[in-house]
């Protein structure tokens, strides 16, 4: 069956979730959401065919993530696709579809005393496919890893109108090439992930988050590293500035009758007041804190992660906040995950011309730092550069990689990094 | 597949193994090529390459019985004399290898098959016939040593540059101080007061005159131990030398001597201080095991052998009273470690003496170079290995490294000296001994050794 | 090129001590630690033991001008073919290359070249407080380089993770000569992540020069339990009831009858020798866990019905415990000339059926199979028991290896957890992947190695990607879509 896109167009509005009028100020035609996985084969076929540039599109939670399109005709929903297909508690391995938002699968597990420790800003609307598209993480992956390093297995609708899959339902498996970790970050522009299978890990049975305010960003990175070498093996271990004031958070898990005690050794660790919070609250808090990291733009907001080895942390927090004054940078909220070696600002650029500013501000940023990618900006503001940095030195191995899977470039064109 | 042998353009039959001593086909087939071995082979550790390891050695082997490879190819007859012989990768082997007899049976196939220029065959048969077949020879030979280094005349000789003519600058600064006099088997006798037990020492070649004082030593850190030492007469070298270099028959010969010798002597624990001595006494058994006549007697001879740490070890040490204030560190020779699986032993006797501290040295277990002669015929490679050998001593900070072998005890003095370390090499009896009084050690319940 | 200028030429690369090209020298480079029978030997044109990335990357330029294969090469300890350079050519032994180039406690890494044998990094780093977490069985041999090709797991990787999940960043040289990086010590690079498709590409897509790999603090303390059952069955109800009560131990192995009575004998481990079963149980992490966890973990292998339940904590009692599982293939000698150690992974909760069907091909095939194994993942190891100068011993055990194989993808399990695919288990890879599915494989091997001379005829059926094959699969595709073409 080769199905018409624009015939799918009405069927959007049955979709719960708010489909965007545009991306980056490209408006799309048309938009389909397909209930299966060869449906969505067929689109990408079918739009292969007619030489039209497909966005996919989950959540929305993330669309101000990557370049400004290229093209863009058509944009397509998984939101259909968001059934849990297989789940066995006694495996510890789920298997769902890529529109299933992250929030829902979490409550499934949760039944079973289960999760997938992640927790990437904003995630519990996201959907599995867009966070497997976007690869964004948050604090807890210090401990835990990433998305990619619980993704056993997908299936990818293809621009050939093929549906493959690689990997499998089990926890171990080196048959054939990790493709599941090739597509995990690559923005969506290799195939469509259609359903993703899952290690997944029983749930900490207890958890405290320690915070405490820091005199200064010195005083927060010397605590964070106390605590980083102590044998308290935290979860997460991030050092903040909000409205201003440097904080520092340390989340710990293990058993309940444990974790007590680990709190209070972290609170010996740490100077001046502290406060302590525990079970949901915890949890609560860590995600209020991300919040401010999604690739959002809200109004002129501009959001950027800068990635360095985790050594270089404090001296690229002491340089963030030299750079701010001579730029003249409003950064509303700098968080750090310390250990990780990632630091995200969501800053506001003051004068005229922001769009010079923030690509100034970049090349500024880039001297400090390998990795800078800005997350999320005005539209407008970012067509002078590429978002994800300067193009790495394999950037030919990608473009051919792009070449074998998407030859006539249908899937977000333009806007993953070098603009593959 | 074959690979045909290069000769002048034209393919040339290969020649198999033929003869006695071909490496058992039951033996090489149990290698499954797993590489497990690898890390633990001196020779792989420092070349990187897999002809250089034991996996690659056995897959020679096999590929000459397979017809795939000559007998004479060079990297046969190169490989299997670059193997030290160690034996490191028998104790390592999952699938139970027993490698050192396929490399010596290897090494025999290539004195039989081999032609040599006679010169090389006079000095081997010289050397090793003539000398170490008797052990009077050797005395006499020692007994110059002896003469030269007691006159200074070595001082006077090193100022000559003859040595470094002669290419025998190395050797000379190997040898340790020579004993005063050589143990002569049947002139000395420990006794100890209970006279239950009885042990008889093997006396060896090298360590019955060079190392003569270590053998006394022992005897009288066993006589304290309550066992009566003596030293059968008749006894000779080991022949573990002859059969490292594939001299089965020499070998064979000695073997039957000592059986011999120390038949008379019942079932009474045969006591060795050389490891490399030990290892191969250990193995008459299965060296003797195609002659009707000493098959049984050499496994019961075999089976009575002990090092003198592992019979030490086996009961309660008496305490030794007096205490040493020194840091050591312990070498494990090859065939003492790996041929004879003996590693705690040696460290249970050195922990048993008060105010000692012993630190252990990086690979430890790694050959020292030494491997019998392999450090005179291949110095390039033995002077790597004692040089990583001193380097791993000479972190540790210890004065003194403890061994148990006199190829070891001799390497290791001569790569310390070379690395720039004052460090002494002893043996372990020699530590215990001076832990006991040293030669005014009475016998552990009132007694007295005779001499 | 004829042989004598490239040896000339790879000899003014590396040097005469570098290139090995005599056939008596090439003998011994031409199989790895695979089973014979499963894999088959080849022989190589010549042999580079480079000591730097420049040589590296001059010979690959080298065979890419001539057309010629090319193999890297650990320390041959893979049990699938990897090492075996199935069309000749050149192997790139990396065994020269075994520097520990830098240890970096603050950021917790280790660039190491790829010839480092994996247990000697951790010995190295463990003084600090840190180690190199994926153990394979071989560890002691294993290089790091090898690793990376397979991505090895092991005992440990149950809550540890695999290589991949260790490595940050890779230094490679390309199919065409070209040294690069992917990743580094700053997570979020731009563009795909190549050094995923790197870690378990078999030596198909590069060769590593240079591991940048994450180090793992030691844990506070460690407890390993023993606990003995009656059969494999009741072994593995207890797994799934630990892993069910929310506990991931730091390894969870299980060993059945016949595994014991060959082990306990030669070492003395302490499991007992009427065992149907023993699990293997090691927690780790902060004292006041591990010790709680280790009775919680009692209780329920109690529970579950076990005859006995042993802990240690010591360091030397630990050891012992773990010297039977380690010594395990060691012990088959005792059982048998010759063993054949299968891998491959079913769902937790379908060991004890697969565990059935091992029993039932066992004596089907009049073939003793022991099995000891990573129980927690669900990753089997069957052994199987063999005289290799029996007639028809290794026909029966490939015969057998091919039964089992089939029910562990039936019952939704994968070819191999740890061992790779090499050219061992090609031919079943049509099990498990659609040809729609293996041509998106083929994507990532023709990105990076368009000529496909990088490890030939590994992990593709035979003759999948040989050249009329190619273009057959390409005008098929274009017939169908008109686009598609590899």
């Amino acid at each position: 069956m080769r199905s018409e896109p624009d015939d799918r167009g009405g069927a959007v509005g049955g979709i719960d979730g708010e489909l965007p009028a545009s991306i980056d100020g490209l408006t799309p035609s048309t938009f389909v959401a397909p209930a299966t996985a060869q449906e969505v084969a067929e689109v990408l076929a079918d739009a292969a065919e007619r030489g039209l540039a497909v966005a996919p599109v989950g959540a929305g939670t993330a669309l101000a993530l990557g370049n400004p399109p290229d093209r863009l005709d058509l944009v397509l929903s998984t939101a259909r696709l968001r059934e849990v297909i297989d789940y066995e508690p006694t495996d510890l391995v789920l298997s769902v579809g890529a529109g299933a938002r992250l929030g829902d699968v979490q409550t499934v597990l949760a039944e079973h005393g289960q999760e997938l420790p992640i927790d990437p800003p904003r995630g519990d609307e996201a959907t599995i496919g867009g966070l497997i598209a976007t690869g964004l993480a948050g604090p807890r992956r210090l401990a835990a890893g990433t998305l990619r390093d619980l993704l056993i297995g997908v299936a990818v609708a293809h621009p050939s109108g093929t549906v493959t899959k690689a990997g499998g339902m089990v926890v171990k498996n080196v048959t054939g090439f990790d493709l599941p970790r090739i597509y995990h970050g690559s923005l969506g522009t290799l195939g469509i992930v259609v359903s993703a299978n899952f290690k997944v890990l029983p749930l900490p049975r207890a958890e405290a988050t320690v915070t405490a305010a820091a005199p200064s960003w010195e005083a927060a990175v010397a605590a964070a590293e106390r605590l980083r070498s102590s044998r308290l093996d935290p979860a997460a271990l991030d050092v903040m500035r909000r409205d201003g004031a440097w904080s520092i958070g340390v989340r710990l898990m293990g058993r309940e009758a444990t974790v007590g005690g680990l709190a209070d050794e972290a609170r010996a660790l740490l100077v001046g007041e502290t406060a302590v919070a525990t079970g949901a609250e915890s949890a609560a808090w860590w995600r209020g804190y991300t919040a401010d990291q999604a690739a959002i733009a809200q109004g002129d907001d501009v959001v950027v992660r800068i990635s360095v080895r985790p050594r270089a942390v404090g001296g690229l927090i002491g340089s963030l906040v030299r750079l701010e004054e001579e730029q003249e940078v409003q950064v509303g909220y700098l968080g750090a995950s310390v250990g990780v070696g990632s630091v995200v600002l969501r800053l506001r650029l003051a004068g005229d011309n922001p769009a010079s500013r923030l690509a100034a501000l970049r090349e500024a940023l880039l001297t400090l730092a390998d990795q800078v990618v800005v997350l999320a900006a005005p539209s407008a503001w970012k067509r002078g550069f590429d978002v994800w940095g300067r193009p790495p030195e394999t950037i030919d191995v990608m473009r051919s990689l792009k070449h074998q899977f998407d030859p006539v470039r249908v899937l977000n064109p333009g806007r993953f990094a070098g603009r593959i | 597949m074959a690979v045909a042998v290069e000769a002048q353009g034209n393919l040339l039959r290969l020649a198999g193994y033929s003869g006695h001593d071909v490496p058992e086909d039951d033996l090489l087939r149990a290698c499954v090529h797993c590489g497990m071995c690898l890390p633990s082979c001196p020779t792989y550790r420092l070349t990187g390459q897999e002809m250089s390891s034991p996996r690659g050695r056995l897959w020679l082997m096999k590929s000459v019985a397979d017809g795939r490879l000559d007998l004479l190819d060079p990297i046969f007859d190169e490989q299997m004399y670059q193997c030290l012989n160690c034996r490191a990768c028998e104790a390592v082997c999952p699938s139970g290898v027993h490698y050192g007899p396929l490399v010596e049976a290897a090494r025999s196939q290539l004195e039989q098959h081999r032609p040599r220029p006679f010169w090389q065959r006079a000095v081997r048969g010289l050397a090793m016939g003539w000398l170490f077949g008797e052990t009077k020879r050797l005395r006499a030979l020692v007994g110059g040593l002896r003469f030269y280094q007691r006159t200074r005349l070595d001082r006077a000789v090193r100022r000559t540059g003859v040595l470094r003519l002669l290419r025998m600058e190395e050797l000379e600064a190997m040898l340790p101080p020579v004993a005063r006099r050589a143990l002569v088997p049947g002139r000395e006798r420990w006794t100890a007061d209970d006279g239950g037990r009885s042990v008889r020492l093997f006396n060896g070649c090298v360590m019955g005159t060079v190392f003569a004082d270590t053998n006394r030593a022992a005897a009288r850190v066993v006589a304290r131990n309550g066992a009566a030492v003596d030293l059968p007469v008749g006894q000779q070298c080991c022949g573990a030398l002859h059969v490292h270099a594939g001299m089965m028959d020499e070998a064979r010969t000695l073997a039957r001597r000592n059986i011999d010798a120390f038949e008379a002597s019942g079932d009474d624990p045969v006591v060795v201080t050389a490891a490399g001595c030990g290892a191969a006494l250990k193995e008459y058994g299965y060296l003797l095991k195609d002659d009707p006549d000493y098959a049984d007697r050499g496994a019961r001879f075999s089976a009575r052998v002990r090092d003198v740490t592992e019979y030490l070890a086996e009961g309660d040490l008496v305490p030794p009273p007096r205490a040493v204030r020194r840091t050591v560190t312990y070498q494990e020779p090859c065939h003492l470690v790996h041929a004879q699986r003996i590693s705690t032993q040696p460290r249970k006797l050195l922990r048993a003496v008060r105010g000692l501290t012993l630190i252990e040295m990086k690979e430890s277990s790694l050959c020292c170079g030494s491997a019998g002669v392999y450090n005179l015929i291949r110095k390039e490679m033995a002077d790597d290995l004692g040089d990583r050998k001193a380097r791993h001593a000479i972190e540790t900070t210890a004065t003194e490294v403890i061994t148990a072998n006199p190829g070891c005890a001799m390497q290791l003095r001569a790569s310390l000296g070379r690395n720039g370390s004052t460090a002494h090499v002893r043996h372990v009896v020699e530590l215990l001994d001076e832990a006991y009084g040293g030669p005014r050690t009475k016998p552990a319940v009132g007694g007295e050794s005779r001499r | 090129m004829n042989r004598t200028s490239l040896v000339e030429r790879l000899e003014g690369i590396l040097g005469p001590g570098g290139v090995f090209h005599r056939p008596s020298d090439l003998l011994v480079y031409e199989y790895d630690g695979s089973v014979d029978g499963a894999v088959d030997t080849a022989l190589p044109a010549a042999v580079t033991l480079p000591t730097t990335t420049e040589q590296v990357a001059a010979i690959v330029r080298l065979a890419h001008e001539a057309g010629l294969p090319v193999t890297a090469r650990g320390a041959g300890t893979g049990l699938s073919g990897g090492a075996v350079a199935q069309q000749g050519g050149i192997i790139v032994s990396l065994t020269r290359m075994d520097r520990i180039v830098e240890i970096d406690r603050a950021d917790r890494t280790a660039l190491v070249e790829p010839g480092v044998i994996n247990l000697e990094l951790s010995e190295t780093t463990l003084p600090q407080g840190y180690f190199f977490a994926p153990d394979p069985s071989s560890q002691r041999a294993c290089t790091i380089g090898g690793n990376v090709a397979e991505n090895s797991g092991g005992p440990h990787c149950l809550k540890y993770g695999v290589t991949t999940n260790h490595v940050l960043g890779l230094e490679v040289v390309l199919p065409d000569g070209r040294i690069v990086w992917t990743g580094g010590h700053a997570d979020g690079g731009p563009g795909y992540d190549l050094t995923a498709a790197m870690v378990g590409s078999e030596g198909m897509l590069g060769i590593v020069t240079k591991a940048l790999v994450r180090l793992t603090p030691a844990p506070e303390a460690t407890l390993v339990l023993l606990a003995a059952f009656g059969d494999v069955d009741a072994a593995s109800h207890a797994t799934s009831r630990v892993i069910g009560a929310g506990i991931v131990p730091a390894a969870l192995e299980l060993m059945d009858a016949l595994t014991i009575q060959a082990v306990e004998p030669a070492y003395h481990a302490g499991y007992p020798l009427d065992a149907g079963a023993v699990l293997l149980i090691e927690i780790d992490g902060v004292v006041e866990d591990v010790r709680a966890l280790g009775e919680e973990i009692a209780a329920i292998c109690r529970e579950a019905g076990a005859t006995e339940v042993r802990s240690a904590t010591a360091q030397a009692e630990r050891d012992l415990l773990w010297k039977g599982r380690k010594m395990a293939l060691a012990a088959m000698g005792r059982l048998a000339p010759n063993y054949y150690l299968h891998d491959t992974v079913v769902p937790r909760s379908k060991l004890p059926a697969t565990l059935h069907r091992v029993d039932e091909i066992s004596r089907h095939f009049d073939l003793p199979i022991a099995n000891v194994f990573h129980a927690g993942d669900g990753n089997l190891h069957p052994l199987m028991l063999f005289d290799r100068r029996r007639a028809g011993d290794v026909e029966r055990v490939l015969e057998a290896s091919k039964e089992i194989l089939h029910y562990c993808v039936e019952v939704g399990g994968a070819l191999s957890g740890e061992h790779g695919i090499g050219t061992e288990k090609r031919d079943y890879v049509t099990l498990v992947y659609s040809a729609d599915d293996l041509a998106a494989m083929a994507g990532i091997k023709n990105s990076f190695d368009p000529a496909g001379c990088f490890n030939p005829e590994k992990l593709f059926p035979k003759g999948y990607m040989c050249g009329e094959v190619r273009a057959l699969r390409a005008q098929a595709m274009a017939q169908k879509l008109g686009i598609y073409a590899f």
